[in-house]
């Protein structure tokens, strides 16, 4: 037999002490001390083992050992005297307290933002997505231009932009919608796919960060109609907020997108009634979608005749805030120790 | 913007709830918020000219009062002493309220008085208590003083979106109300014909390309100074205006009823009797009428008279031109401008006023000479004696028509709603007129004012809205499988691996911005493990001290880990999966997806309990190499990494052994990075990770494995201390014996019984054959036979 390695001590000790647990009668009892505790017993190969150790870890190896044998020694004494009065085992006895925490494996945490990423990308894989990513680092015809929004176009202060020095017209993202150019020039049509990512606005408040998260969705196919746009978010809502969520479609306006809308659901925090989260309003507005603008299909080389479909692209940091009770967006980048060890 | 229910059912003829109002809107797509009611404090209380006023006989601080109002007379002791005969005040009644205190009708120093004038703030209309409200000239008198202050009124903020400019005015908004209930169009309240004393002296000069397509210029002429009248003054300050004199607050006034902005100049303070329209000017400084001064960039659109500009078209006008209480001829500008020629330059500026924030969206584009008659029409009825001039026209305001062809099927099919003919004509019979085609569908001659209706889908979204996008079907779409797609887009799985791997290993992950500052990469010196180049910068960076992108994670990390020695913590396990960014030789940008973490105090207890306590350098490159095979990599090789990021002798690198491009560094971060960054605490690990740029598809091929039983061999080896497990791993695969399934080292020591200058390598080999079971003597010769072999490639001995 091989001597046990000192690692294996401990695993020796634990199911030693499962083993133990489980003994019903004094004879099963003597012939489990025997198989451990021995002449030829386990604890005694381990000694024999230990002097094939190197001098300097000997003399701690032997200590742990011996622990080990009294522990057990005194053990067995006990479950002898507990077998012999017929008692059964008392759960908080002094053999083992197990109302104690157990020794916890330190796991870490993945961010808030992941976490509702992830559970959001779970719906919509759910619902058929494939999942795909862009640039960060994106030029100004993929952020803008191609998604119906020409220079000088009003809808451009909507997002403050960031952008970089000396790269010609190279910015942040100020949406993940460039994904849906990228994906049909790269893929063509029929899509459907959702897309997470970073994206950056020149904006810095309780509410608002300089970057956040996004996931764009878009479908595309012969016959994909605005019906069941909303039909897949009203779906997705309930799923996210559950299934009572109260959701609400109303027009909006999206140069990328057309018709539009904006989708509220139920006040969580007030149940409907108004409050200061909702401004008073009953709803939070949760994500903006559309029908894809034909001038962005023709961007694509895609016939807006023969095809059309949604995209809708909706706020991570905004969804984690709502279900995880956040007030201040700040949170999510400061990554204390004590926040990030609570979800 | 700002509406106010008062002027909307002013504009209508009729009174709307709120409620309806608020619903209809949100059907509109127009969001409503912060809604102010404004409800007078006060009952009972009327407005009173003060005909005589004479002194108390008992008393000298104070008056007697005889008004007239509806008709009547009544005596009221006053102890103001603002007021003079003639003005019109208001009056409280007795048994009138002022914010709930009744008033009663009193002898005051044994004179009766018959009610009280008021102050603003006994009103409850302001703070201003200094003396009774002197109400303008002109105010009616005799009428409860709520009816002459607009009271009650509801405000509220409603967002119009960026491409309904038409929207962005009480008519527009009204217009919008009525279409979606269904009711016939409001008409714009202008007269159609005015008493003009003749044409405007004034002409107007359009240059070729100048930015401005029309242009009205209108003279008035006699005026005397007129107060602004109650309602418009109190409407004006509901709506968040300040009131500042009668002409710029009835061109503000026809700005929010119709929205078209006007300008009023002085007419006396021009010079000559031309206006030009230009925009081939150079840079220059111009002094608004908010008095202050601003570089105007060239390109802008200016009206110039004969010496100069005197107003930025279109944004503000000038300070040397602009009406004054004592103007008494006033030069009227209605104009059409060019939205992006106007956005250009507000943008330039920084600078968004009334007049540009509607330019940019669009003014519709025949409303320039209807505003003017507005305007001119409003300032007949509040002074009479006025003397209009024919207004001046240059350019035009005619809109060509769009039309739209439309298949009604194809929008059921985009809209996935069916639709009746008949439906659909009410419908759109709203928005301009219907004309039917020979072939299939017909035509939409959309109304002037609906600019943004281009084409088919803008059609349908109107349709979605008068139906209600609440009262919509809702369908589930089949899904689309694409086999490409899949194939293409399956990065993700590999980051979730990662991010799953490093969470059991006690790892948190952190989310960071990628901002960074010149003494951050300064204090990184060069640091540049995966060869990103030149870092990149910001133009507008949210804080001017950092514009720079991170070109690795341990700009952002080192942060994180000041956060978490800043609350005390002495672990700090924590990654992140983010974009590094730089720019290529070639000078293009580029950014890739990285690992970063960061590590002090150790590893996880549960998980790294040992005998011998692992080091973090191991750990980290045990992490490297597990992160690394979720990535599929090929072989690798290990350098060390020098710099001044890392504690001498304590960087590394992972190359790719193929390419010898860096695939991952790890070390301890040095003492002197740490002081850059500000943190008092050492033994700080840091390993990164390069994502590959096309992630490769995982297959693994199964391959037979032994059913028989193995036999267990182990192996100590004494070898010289510089000999690397490498050197010895390499030996094993060259001599490796077919028998051999399956080796692992296991410990690897030095010091006690072995002499200085050897370490000990403890190997475990498995023997195993895939035909049958060995025998003790067949595994020894295999291994005694490989042993053998070893010690004849390298420097080492069998431990005995
Ligand atoms: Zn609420």
């Amino acid at each position: 037999m091989q001597p046990e390695a000192p690692e294996r001590l401990e695993e020796l000790v634990a199911r030693a002490l499962e083993d133990l647990e489980s003994v019903k009668t004094i004879e099963a009892l003597d012939s489990l001390k025997t198989r451990l505790l021995g002449r030829k017993g386990l604890l005694a190969d381990a000694f024999a083992g230990m002097r094939m150790l190197p001098e300097d870890r000997r003399g701690r190896f032997g200590k742990q050992l011996n622990e080990a044998k009294a522990s057990m020694l005194e053990r067995f004494e006990a479950k002898k005297r507990q077998l012999e009065t017929g008692q059964k085992a008392n759960p908080s006895s002094s053999v083992l307290d197990v109302s104690l925490p157990g020794p916890l494996p330190q796991v870490g945490k993945l961010h808030p933002i992941s976490q509702v990423q992830d559970e959001i990308l779970a719906i919509f894989m759910q619902m058929g997505y494939s999942v795909a990513k862009g640039p960060e680092l994106e030029d100004d015809y993929h952020n803008f231009e191609a998604l119906n929004i020409p220079k000088h176009h009003p809808a451009r202060d909507m997002q403050d932009t960031f952008f970089v020095q000396d790269t010609g017209g190279f910015l942040l993202r100020t949406h993940t919608s460039p994904v849906q150019i990228r994906v049909m020039e790269r893929l063509g049509v029929p899509a459907q796919v959702v897309a997470p990512g970073r994206v950056y606005r020149r904006d810095l408040d309780p509410t608002h960060s300089p970057m956040f998260h996004q996931v764009e969705g878009l479908m595309i196919d012969k016959d994909v109609s605005f019906a069941d746009l909303i039909g897949t978010l009203d779906f997705f809502s309930k799923r996210f907020f559950g299934p009572d969520a109260a959701v609400r479609f109303r027009p909006s306006y999206f140069p990328f997108t057309e018709p539009s809308a904006e989708v509220d659901v139920r006040c969580i925090f007030c149940k409907g009634e108004g409050c200061r989260v909702c401004k008073n309003s009953g709803y939070l507005e949760v994500l903006g979608c559309g029908m894809v603008h034909p001038a962005v299909l023709e961007a694509c080389r895609v016939d807006p005749d023969a095809w059309q479909g949604f995209a809708f692209g909706l706020g991570v940091e905004r969804l984690a805030m709502l279900k995880l009770g956040i007030d201040d967006i700040r949170l999510f980048y400061e990554n204390h120790p004590s926040f990030l060890a609570q979800f | 913007m700002l509406a106010s229910k008062g002027l909307l059912e002013r504009l209508a003829g009729f009174s709307i709830p709120l409620d309806r109002l608020e619903a209809t809107l949100m059907q509109a797509g127009f969001e409503l918020e912060n809604i102010q009611n404004f409800v007078p404090e006060f009952q009972g209380v009327v407005t009173a000219s003060i005909e005589e006023i004479r002194k108390h006989p008992n008393a000298d601080r104070l008056s007697l009062c005889r008004l007239r109002s509806n008709g009547r007379t009544f005596d009221v002791v006053c102890g103001a002493t603002n007021i003079h005969e003639g003005v019109v005040v208001p009056l409280a009644l007795e048994g009138a309220t002022l914010q709930g205190r009744t008033i009663s009708a009193a002898k005051i120093r044994g004179i009766a008085s018959e009610g009280m004038l008021c102050s603003q703030k006994e009103l409850g209309v302001s703070q201003e208590h200094e003396g009774i409200w002197l109400l303008p000239k002109g105010t009616p008198v005799g009428v409860p003083l709520e009816e002459a202050l607009g009271l009650p009124d509801v405000v509220f903020d409603v967002s119009i979106p960026p491409n309904r400019g038409d929207a962005l005015s009480h008519f527009g908004l009204l217009r919008e109300l009525l279409m979606i209930l269904g009711e016939p169009s409001p008409r714009l309240p202008v007269q159609e014909s005015l008493p003009f004393v003749g044409e405007t002296p004034v002409e107007i000069d359009l240059a070729e390309d100048c930015g401005c397509t029309g242009y009205v210029g209108t003279l008035l002429e006699n005026l005397e100074e007129i107060q602004t009248p109650l309602w418009l003054s109190r409407l004006l300050l509901r709506l968040g205006k300040r009131s500042v004199d009668f002409w710029v607050d009835l061109a503000n006034y026809v700005l929010l009823e119709v929205g078209q902005p006007l300008h009023t100049f002085d007419a006396d303070l021009l010079k000559g009797a031309k206006i030009h329209v230009r925009s081939d000017i150079g840079e220059r400084e111009f002094r608004a009428l908010d008095s202050r001064a601003y570089k105007i960039p060239k390109g802008a659109v200016w009206i110039l008279d004969e010496e100069g500009p005197v107003a930025l078209a279109g944004i503000i006008g000038g300070a040397d031109s602009m009406v004054t209480s004592s103007t008494r001829r006033v030069l009227l500008e209605a104009a059409r401008f060019d939205p992006i020629r106007i956005r250009k330059t507000a943008r330039e500026l920084r600078l968004t006023t009334d007049a540009s924030f509607r330019f940019e969206r669009g003014v519709e584009k025949e409303l320039a000479p209807l505003a003017t008659m507005r305007f001119l029409g409003l300032t007949l009825e509040e002074c009479p004696g006025v003397q209009l001039y024919r207004p001046s026209v240059a350019g035009d305001f005619q809109s060509p028509r769009t039309t739209v062809h439309i298949v009604l099927p194809k929008v059921e099919k985009l809209l996935g709603f069916p639709l009746s003919n008949e439906k659909a004509f009410d419908m759109l019979g709203r928005l301009g007129e219907i004309i039917e085609g020979p072939e299939s569908g017909f035509d939409l001659r959309v109304a002037s004012y609906r600019q943004d209706i281009q084409r088919p889908c803008d059609v349908a979204e109107e349709i979605a809205r008068f139906v209600g996008y609440g009262s919509f079907l809702q369908t589930m779409p089949k899904p689309v499988y694409s086999v490409a797609m899949e194939a293409t887009l399956a990065e993700l799985p590999v980051v979730v691996e990662t991010k799953a791997y490093l969470r059991a290993y006690g790892f948190c992950e952190v989310v960071t911005y990628p901002f960074s500052s010149r003494n951050m990469l300064e204090a990184l010196e060069g640091f540049d493990p995966f060869d990103m180049g030149s870092s990149l910068m910001l133009e507008n960076p949210l804080q001017a001290t950092d514009p720079y992108l991170r070109n690795t994670l341990a700009l952002s990390l080192m942060k994180v880990l000041r956060t978490h020695t800043g609350a005390a913590k002495d672990v700090v396990r924590c990654f992140e999966v983010a974009r590094i960014f730089g720019r290529s030789k070639e000078g293009k940008p580029s950014e890739r997806e990285t690992l970063g973490i960061l590590l002090k105090g150790g590893l996880a207890r549960a998980v790294w309990e040992r005998a011998v306590p692992l080091s973090p350098l191991q750990a980290l490159k045990g992490i490297a190499e597990n992160v690394l095979s979720f990535l599929c990599l090929s072989r690798s090789v290990v350098r060390p990494e020098s710099g001044l990021f890392w504690e001498a002798n304590r960087g590394f690198r992972i190359e790719e052994a193929a390419s010898g491009s860096p695939v991952a560094v790890f070390g301890e971060v040095s003492q002197k990075a740490l002081r850059a960054f500000d943190v008092k605490t050492k033994g700080v690990y840091f390993l990164e990770v390069l994502f590959p740029q096309v992630q490769k598809a995982r297959t693994t091929a199964y391959r037979p494995f032994g059913r028989f039983p193995a036999v267990l061999r182990d192996i100590s080896f004494v070898a010289p201390e510089q000999l690397a497990y490498q050197e010895l791993e390499d030996a094993i695969e060259r001599c490796r014996p077919e028998l051999l399934a399956a080796y692992e080292l296991f410990d690897v020591y030095q010091g006690g019984a072995i002499p200085p200058g050897f370490k000990v390598y403890n190997v475990r080999c498995t023997y195993q054959s895939m035909e049958r079971t060995l025998t003790d003597e067949e595994a020894n010769g295999v291994h005694f036979g490989f042993i053998e072999q070893l010690t004849q490639k390298l420097p080492i001995k069998l431990r005995t």
